[in-house]
């Protein structure tokens, strides 16, 4: 009996959906943290035309919307930007500077596993990263054992917001 | 056993004379739209429990978690709606976590999260031209093109907020998500290979369909004449 009080409690853990909300960073704090206080109007994006076939190359789907806001001051723009992991989307704030990955912070997460890619053991690989050619990151992103998803929306996400950044550049 | 396979070998003979008779019972034009058995495939429509928001005259519908704008889907919710307002030209939505912007169509422009705004959203609503926005931290204001947003001691004059949906407008969309109901042809199909009851129901099915042959084996075995 002793060992149904153990298991019973286990059993339901490992069944029952678990879909918690965890805010790491809330977006506003994210924004103020990367323009260290002095938060610049959004500007936007059009998803349209070649920006849209990209982000569609990108994700394997259209990126949905008709434009993405983002952060533009002193050769940085801020994306924050949303990829399904498994069944949620994860919420990523994206900061470029000069074309290369500044900062990626997880800030919201709703998945139930692979949550290590909130840690910056995982995100700081990302830093300095840029696209190369072929439109892929300019270095090999180490995965996490049990959070595939995760990292491969994540790595998708970076990608993306490198491509805009590259279109809004282009724009200006 | 035998009570078993009994029951199993009824079910498959009285369905399989259905089946083969199909074409002139026309069970392919008979539609079943019972609630219970629309649920039982996961075809859920609207119920009693289903609420919206009227955006003057045009219903923001919640059912699981999927937003509709009258009959068309407009995504999937990552959290729940606090409210929804009309704008010039488009929609604003509010989730526990961010905004969302839908052109009159139902089109998504964008999803965002507002400058300077802390705090898990509870609700939206208008304060005469003003958009009022509440958060667990407090109320913020924003211009009308929602670049700006600030914190305000002002209280919406009205708040958005779910109800329940009007009769026809729920049946619209049920009819809508439900595509008119299911042909009997395919619950008695299911029914005859036990799909009905999805895994188990095929492997029971199966079970019986083995313990017959056994039965019929073993019977023949008794029965015939050994010397």
């Amino acid at each position: 009996m002793r060992i149904l009080a153990w298991l019973v409690p286990l059993w339901l853990v490992l069944i029952l959906p678990s879909h918690a909300v965890d805010v790491f960073q809330e977006p506003d704090a994210f924004l103020t943290e990367v323009f260290e206080n002095t938060v610049p109007d959004p500007s936007f994006l059009w998803l349209k035309g070649e920006v849209k076939e990209a982000a569609r190359q990108i994700l394997d789907r259209d990126a949905g919307g008709l434009r993405q806001r983002y952060w533009r001051a002193d050769g940085r723009t801020v994306w924050i930007v949303e990829e399904i992991g498994k069944t949620q989307p994860i919420t990523t704030g994206i900061s470029i500077k000069d074309g290369a990955v500044e900062r990626v912070q997880i800030l919201i997460y709703r998945e139930s596993h692979g949550w290590e890619v909130r840690y910056p053991f995982f995100t700081d690989q990302f830093r300095g990263m840029t696209l190369d050619a072929d439109n892929d990151l300019s270095s090999r992103v180490d995965g996490i054992s049990g959070a595939t998803l995760s990292v491969r929306a994540i790595t998708k996400l970076v990608r993306l917001a490198l491509t805009y950044d590259a279109f809004a550049r282009q724009g200006s | 056993m035998g009570i078993v396979v009994a029951a199993f070998t009824i079910i498959l003979a009285v369905t399989g004379l259905i089946l083969n008779h199909e074409p002139r019972l026309n069970l392919n034009k008979v539609q079943v739209t019972s609630a219970w058995v629309l649920n039982w495939y996961g075809m859920e429509g609207v119920n009693a429990e289903t609420k919206g928001i009227n955006l003057n005259g045009q219903w923001l519908i919640l059912v699981e978690d999927q937003l509709y704008l009258d009959l068309k889907s407009v995504g999937a919710l990552s959290a729940p709606v606090v409210g929804a307002i009309s704008l010039p030209d488009m929609f604003l939505v509010a989730d526990e976590f961010q905004l969302t912007l839908l052109t009159r169509e139902g089109d998504l422009i964008e999803r965002f999260v507002p400058n300077g705004v802390t705090g898990r959203f509870t609700a939206l609503g208008n304060h005469g031209e003003a958009i009022i926005l509440q958060t667990q931290a407090g109320a913020y204001q924003s211009d009308p093109q929602l670049l700006h947003w600030e914190r305000t001691e002002t209280n919406a004059g009205s708040w958005s907020k779910l109800t329940p949906l009007p009769g026809d407008v729920a049946a619209n969309l049920s009819r809508e998500l439900t595509g008119g109901g299911l042909p009997l042809y395919r619950i008695i199909l299911d029914l005859h290979s036990g799909r009905l009851f999805s895994t188990a129901g095929r492997l029971a099915m199966d079970g019986a369909a083995l313990l017959l042959i056994v039965l019929s084996i073993t019977g023949l075995w008794i029965w015939w004449p050994r010397s």
